[in-house]
């Protein structure tokens, strides 16, 4: 077993190849430790303008008319531009996420007759600086016909609720029902039934860095450059040329560093397409950055759904049947990925369990508030929420230990490949991440501990939560049927240069999360090199590959990773070719290793890498005979299904019960992600995600009135943790290699996040124990707490008065 | 988030800075550190046509001991300067106890003492403690003009005191109190977000370790600062106990006026505050018996 208190020596448990598992350093930490990063707010054109975008400041209204004469008119200002300049040329705002029975909420770069949330753009100026661009912005004036709002999804499914788009007959933009099993016959025999109402707040992925866009269009020949801060390349292409009507190929975007993600980004945005516009008209390069108000209002939002879930079980902890509804808040229009991620939290209402019968029913509701897109985990955290709050309250009814019931329910090790609500699991052994979790933490031990405290009045509480992650998106055909013209597949061009060295081009994005690491451990592995020798290449449309979807769904290492080395073992083929031409030697006796081709068991005989590429390109005569010169290969991979990691977070808290402050005792955490390819950044990658579960458990939520006005607009509102809020994590690794991914890697990038906001509620609640108290809604401020408790105490005494 | 046009005078001198806001009235604004009015500029929230900025005035830095009785903080003063000086870490270490919960260390090596003061932020920890030391405030006007104010003259709403158009708080000055023990304790969502409730206790006990006076002064429950001079009949030649402590807590609930907003409601802040006083009052109890024995 690995001792999980050395990282030396759990790294070294990791190391399952020549580089892939070793904890390399990442190529790009000096350039950004260093400030020397460029980002889009770093990048400048000659003869660059400046945007800055006016916006709604009503939740709902009708335009009646917008006034630009005196913004114009203001020396400095080149041009200002409303709904109504781009409506005979800019088509809707895309979305490419489109699933049976979405219905179509046409929106627009800039708003044509009606906004629908407060942050909506509604004009954009152009000036020589952001400061002149934000005064001209002052004023415009605009000539709204204010109409009733709806802030939250109870107003909006009222039956008497305003209409968010006319003609329509209520405010829910689509809805989707899933069963297995016979449900309502498990629940009639059921002997314990547990229904909860779970409420999880609007938070989004609040990227250090803010978006940003800067266009450059060319008059001759028409096309347009846009520097872009996109995780998904392909999608903001494509979309660029569907709303400004150009060939797709006439629109290169191009990525440079990116401050973090966390999905919102991969999402297409109105001000990508108002300021290509912007450049188109003026013929000058434009930028707009986004600042940090505007990023609370513009930017998606995520994770806000409310999920009324039922779970049954037999007496002896058999858990046979699971119910949930639930209502996904949407914002104003259906974004990029409409409502995607309130889909996969319905699928996902079973999670590791296997349990035979289920039946979810999910409704899309559109409210007077920013639009609901993707954040790092998409809808698993809220799926994983309640599954495992309602596993909690199925051993709380029956005295069973949490671990026990989850180990009782587990799909066992050899149901694999599993057919769930909806997917295919591909591999997995539960119970040893659960064993190992029992362990690492001190379970037993910590259970006497808490005894103790509770004795001294001390509230301490221990949580565990068990997730699944999907990773691995696809097979492309799968997305397809499912009504998404995606694809979930990757190219990965992979080049060995003159010299010897190789270049790896890929479509996957690198926003800080370390990519080009992985796929140059992964190519340095599979061609004896050392990575130092291998350039990764992303973010420019004209240079790489297409990628089926971009950078998210924790899919990069798997799938990218699986495509490099795919075309790695054609490039090898071609090595040992040329290798055993050069020494005379037999193919099957050559290996790849220390940047040389060497001949087995011969030290002395053996070519460099360096001769190979002199061979490939320059003296094409030690080439074997009808040999093309040249040495690079263009390989796809499509993944035949998903992988899906998994793992257990333990955690240990004490509630301050008089202010309703948590603070962290204990954090155990044990995944198992396949096959690791650098321990360094999967390590980083769980710490990451795991602050993030624990923000949303107990810090983060963007608030609004019911009326749709947000209560927040910096960070004195919307409360993101520091490092002395995460405790400091213990992790242990399993590695059970994905049998359907080459390399057998799964995806990490989302994995913290899904369990552990279950976990943190299920350690208050245990903490709370002794008031009886359920926790179902997050985040749980210290506020919320200290009402829980006062609740429970004000209903124990009316029941048993003094 | 860019601020819009406005003018900008650094001057080296008081005598100029005032000059300068004389001939300008209510359309200027002194910036100190900027840790609040930059981002109230920036917000479009503060529109003055004309910015004194005072960093330059040497005079206006610094914490010193005018008479052996007496500590200096002049208003320029960077709030980190509490942390780590050794006249305040002597006479007041409360002061950079509640230091430390002034947003970040970056925040603190900027943000000014009296640009705190002046900004009268409900929920500051400087202002409240002003109130719980007895803090002289001395401002300056133009011609000469000092006027010397208690901190209960000084505050008088959410971000509002009565300095003048035209008018500078030049220093705070504080009687050490070898007797009076010190304690401060503080609320937060997270670490240097503002206080959701803050209170800092001071207390003198008497040579059998009775309570001679008590008072606790809050940030973050009402609208404005708010100092509780515990009655003497709760207090005064009492046995520090239990009994008292409830006392104490009984008496915070009853006078608290507690704020909601959307991080806490008003029941919460009055409950933490009861929680704070509980905290606060012993500790503060325990360093004046720890003074008055040594």
């Amino acid at each position: 077993m690995v001792n999980p208190t050395s990282p030396a020596l759990r790294y070294a448990a990791m190391q399952s190849g020549t580089w892939v598992g070793k904890p390399v350093e990442r190529r790009e930490d000096v350039e950004l430790l260093t400030g020397a990063g460029r980002f889009i707010a770093d990048l400048t054109r000659p003869g660059m303008l400046h945007a800055a975008f006016l916006r709604s400041p009503l939740p709902h209204a009708n335009i009646r008319s917008v006034d630009t004469a005196a913004a114009k008119a203001l020396p400095g200002v080149h041009a200002v531009f409303t709904g109504a300049d781009l409506a005979p040329t800019i088509g809707q705002q895309p979305t490419p996420h489109r699933v049976w029975g979405q219905k179509d909420t046409p929106y627009y770069a800039l708003a044509r007759d009606r906004v629908r949330y407060v942050g909506e753009p509604v004009a954009l100026v152009i000036a020589d600086s952001r400061y002149l661009a934000e005064d001209a912005r002052e004023l415009i004036e605009v000539d709204w016909d204010s109409l009733p709002a709806v802030g939250n999804m109870d107003a909006s499914l009222a039956s008497d609720a305003p209409l968010l788009y006319p003609g329509w007959t209520n405010n829910v933009a689509g809805s989707f029902d899933q069963e297995m099993g016979d449900v309502d016959a498990a629940f009639a025999a059921a002997d314990v039934v547990v229904s909860r109402r779970f409420s999880i707040s609007r938070i989004f992925g609040c990227p250090l860095e803010g978006r940003g866009v800067l266009a450059e269009w060319e008059p001759t020949p028409q096309e347009l450059t846009v520097w872009s801060s996109t995780q998904a390349l392909h999608v903001a292409q494509d979309c660029l040329a569907e709303t400004l009507g150009i060939p797709a190929h006439r629109v290169r975007v191009l990525v440079p560093r990116l401050g973090g993600g966390f999905g919102s980004k991969f999402h297409f945005y109105p001000e990508d397409v108002a300021v290509s516009f912007a450049s188109r008209e003026i013929g000058r390069p434009v930028r707009w950055v986004e600042d940090r108000s505007e990023a609370f209002l513009s930017t998606v939002h995520a994770r806000q759904e409310v999920i009324s879930a039922e779970m049954a079980a037999t007496a002896d902890g058999r858990i046979t049947g699971v119910k949930a509804n639930i209502l996904g808040d949407m914002g104003g229009a259906l974004h990029t990925m409409a409502y995607g991620p309130v889909w996969l939290t319905a699928v996902m209402m079973t999670n590791v369990y296997e349990i035979p019968n289920a039946r979810v029913h999910l409704d899309a509701v559109l409210t007077n508030k920013t639009p609901f897109g993707s954040y790092r985990g998409w809808g698993q955290p809220q799926a994983n929420f309640a599954v495992e709050r309602l596993v909690d309250g199925v051993a709380a009814e029956l005295g069973l230990d949490r671990f026990e019931i989850r180990r009782r329910n587990f799909i066992p090790p050899d149901r694999f490949p599993y057919r769930s609500l909806h997917h295919v699991f591909d591999s997995g052994d539960y119970a040893a991440a659960l064993d190992r979790a029992l362990e690492l933490a001190g379970y037993q031990e910590w259970r006497i501990r808490q005894t103790q405290m509770r004795s001294e009045g001390r509230h301490v509480g221990i949580g565990v939560s068990f997730y699944v992650e999907n990773t691995a998106l696809g097979p492309s055909r799968l997305l397809n049927e499912g009504g998404v013209d995606q694809g979930g597949y990757d190219i990965a061009h992979v080049r060995v240069e003159p010299s010897g060295d190789v270049t790896i081009y890929t479509g996957l994005c690198d926003m800080g999360q370390g990519v080009t690491n992985a796929l140059a451990q992964v190519c340095a592995q599979e061609l004896g090199m050392d990575p130092d020798q291998i350039t990764v290449v992303t973010g420019d449309t004209q240079m790489c590959p297409r990628t089926g979807y971009g950078t998210g769904a924790s899919r990069s290492a798997a799938v990218g990773g699986a495509a490099v080395m795919k075309a790695c073992g054609v490039i090898r083929n071609k090595i040992k070719a040329i290798a055993a031409h050069m020494l005379e030697a037999d193919v099957a006796d050559l290996e790849l290793k220390e940047g040389a081709v060497r001949v087995k068991g011969d030290p002395k005989s053996h070519v460099s890498m360096a001769d190979i590429g002199r061979a490939a390109y320059l003296r094409i005569k030690d080439l074997p005979e009808g040999m093309d010169p040249g040495l690079q290969a263009v390989e796809v991979f499509d993944p035949p299904q998903m992988a899906w990691p998994y793992g257990v977070n333990v955690v240990v808290v004490e509630v301050d019960i008089e202010t309703g402050v948590v603070s962290f005792l204990d954090y155990a955490y044990v995944h198992d992600c396949g096959t690791v390819v650098n321990p360094l950044i999967v390590d980083g990658q769980i710490h990451g995600a795991v602050a993030q579960g624990i923000s949303m458990a107990l810090h983060e939520e963007l608030i609004y009135s019911d009326e749709g006005q947000p209560l927040f607009s910096t960070f004195m509102d919307y409360v993101l943790p520091t490092a002395v809020e995460i405790p400091r994590l213990r992790l242990d690794h399993l590695m059970t290699p994905s049998p359907i991914i080459p390399g057998g890697m799964k995806g990490v990038g989302e994995a913290g996040v899904i369990g552990s906001p279950a976990a943190v509620a299920g350690a208050i609640e245990d903490a709370l124990a002794p008031f009886g108290v359920q926790v179902d809604e997050l985040p749980m401020t210290p506020d919320r707490i200290v009402a829980l408790i006062d609740g429970a105490r004000s209903q124990r005494m009316a029941s048993h008065p003094a | 988030m860019k601020p819009p046009p406005f003018e900008y005078h650094a001057p080296d001198t008081i005598e100029e800075a005032l000059a300068i806001l004389a001939n300008t009235g209510e359309e200027a604004r002194v910036i100190a550190g900027g840790q609040s009015l930059v981002p109230l500029l920036n917000m479009r929230l503060a529109r003055p046509e004309l910015l004194v900025d005072l960093n330059r005035i040497a005079s206006l830095a610094g914490v010193s001991q005018p008479n052996p009785d007496m500590i200096r903080i002049g208003a320029m003063t960077r709030q980190r300067t509490l942390e780590t000086d050794s006249l305040v870490s002597t006479h007041f270490k409360v002061l950079a106890e509640a230091a430390k919960f002034i947003a970040h260390i970056a925040i603190r090596t900027r943000g000014t003492v009296g640009g705190s003061l002046a900004h009268a932020d409900p929920a500051a920890e400087l202002p409240a403690m002003m109130l719980l030391l007895d803090a002289e405030f001395i401002t300056a006007q133009s011609g000469g003009v000092s006027r010397r104010l208690s901190a209960d003259q000084f505050f008088v709403g959410p971000w509002s005191t009565t300095l003048e158009t035209g008018e500078i708080l030049e220093a705070v000055e504080i009687k050490t109190a070898t007797d009076t023990g010190f304690a401060f304790s503080e609320v937060a969502r997270v670490n240097g977000a503002f206080a959701l409730v803050g209170a800092g206790a001071a207390a003198n006990v008497g040579r059998d370790h009775e309570l001679l006076s008590a008072r606790i002064a809050f940030c973050g429950l009402s609208s404005t600062p708010r100092l509780l001079a515990l009655p003497s009949e709760i207090v005064k030649g009492r046995p520090f106990n239990d009994e008292l402590i409830d006392h104490v807590a009984a008496e915070v609930w009853r006078w608290a006026e507690p704020i909601g907003d959307i991080h806490a409601r008003p029941e919460y802040r009055r409950r933490v505050a009861v929680a704070l006083a509980r905290r606060v009052l012993p500790l503060a109890v325990q360093r004046a018996t720890v003074g008055a024995t040594s």
